[in-house]
């Protein structure tokens, strides 16, 4: 499974420093070009830019030139994602475009394709074992302070993950 | 350029006149930035709205103010507003998590 994301879950992820857990629980963090300029332009974000450079450099997160047919309701960045996300599902191949953009999480959906938020990702790492639950609320915490989220999506998200441990102990 | 004339009070044309020479700017100069600032500010301010309401991506609102996504997100949190997705996708998310959750164990 390939997991796509676009400039903003990528700079929200690396703000947040999760971005080696992301990788040790589902690999490689592909991007595309625009993305990968947004994020990595020193002269638009020297700290964060250089920070995920490094990332590219050791592999964790791959830049991929995008394909498919972009759409011109969002941005660069998004679109190249979602276009590159489409690519790899009309192949057969399994990906997940990850976005925090209200907009293009619906555009995606409405293409057919699965999406998740850097939040629900974080739900997915505590359902793994590769967080604990406090540090699931640590980082939601955390990830509040950077980009303000919704209550009722994180109510929610908190309540899938104690129904899923639920489950999981029951089994 | 076109030109436009305004009202202000003393008080504040001496404070910005005390200001533009502290600058080195000329009061008219001066003023323009503020004209410009005060209009760059408000155009983000109004998309960031729009991004809240989902009728402009983020990225959207990036490359119409020309700002990096980072400040975009940065300013959303000054001004308090939540422009991340809201709890209408969730169904879906939580499909695709369970779908994910499957293949990871599997793999691992």
């Amino acid at each position: 499974m390939k997991l796509k994301f676009d400039a903003c879950s990528l700079i929200l992820s690396q703000k947040l420093d999760v971005i080696p857990r992301l990788h040790e629980a589902f690999g490689t963090i592909f991007i595309t070009t625009a993305v990968n300029e947004e994020a990595i332009n020193q002269k638009k974000n020297p700290r964060s830019g250089k920070s995920i450079e490094n990332f590219v450099v050791q592999g964790i997160i791959k830049n991929v030139i995008p394909r498919g047919i972009l759409i011109s309701s969002l941005g660069q960045g998004e679109s190249e994602t979602l276009a590159e996300t489409k690519t790899e599902v009309d192949n057969s191949e399994e990906a997940i475009y990850v976005t925090d953009d209200k907009k293009a999480k619906k555009e995606a959906i409405r293409l057919g394709l699965d999406v998740l938020g850097l939040d629900s990702l974080l739900v997915e790492l505590v359902l793994l074992d590769k967080i604990t639950e406090d540090e699931f609320d640590t980082m939601l915490t955390a990830l509040d302070k950077i980009h303000k989220l919704d209550l009722i999506r994180i109510t929610e998200l908190r309540r899938f993950v104690r129904l899923v441990k639920n489950r999981k102990k029951g089994e | 350029m076109s030109t436009i004339s305004t009202r202000l009070d003393e008080e504040v044309l001496k404070e910005i006149e005390k200001l533009a020479s502290e600058m080195n700017l000329d009061r008219s100069a001066l003023i323009r930035k503020f004209i410009l600032d005060g209009y760059q500010h408000a155009v983000l301010q109004r998309d960031i709205l729009l991004v809240h309401r989902g009728e402009l991506s983020i990225e959207q609102a990036a490359e119409r103010s020309r700002l990096p996504v980072s400040r975009i997100i940065e300013a959303a949190r000054e001004m308090d507003v939540e422009i991340g997705a809201d709890a209408s996708t969730l169904e879906h998310e939580k499909r695709v998590l369970e779908k994910l959750l499957g293949k990871t164990k599997r793999t691992s």
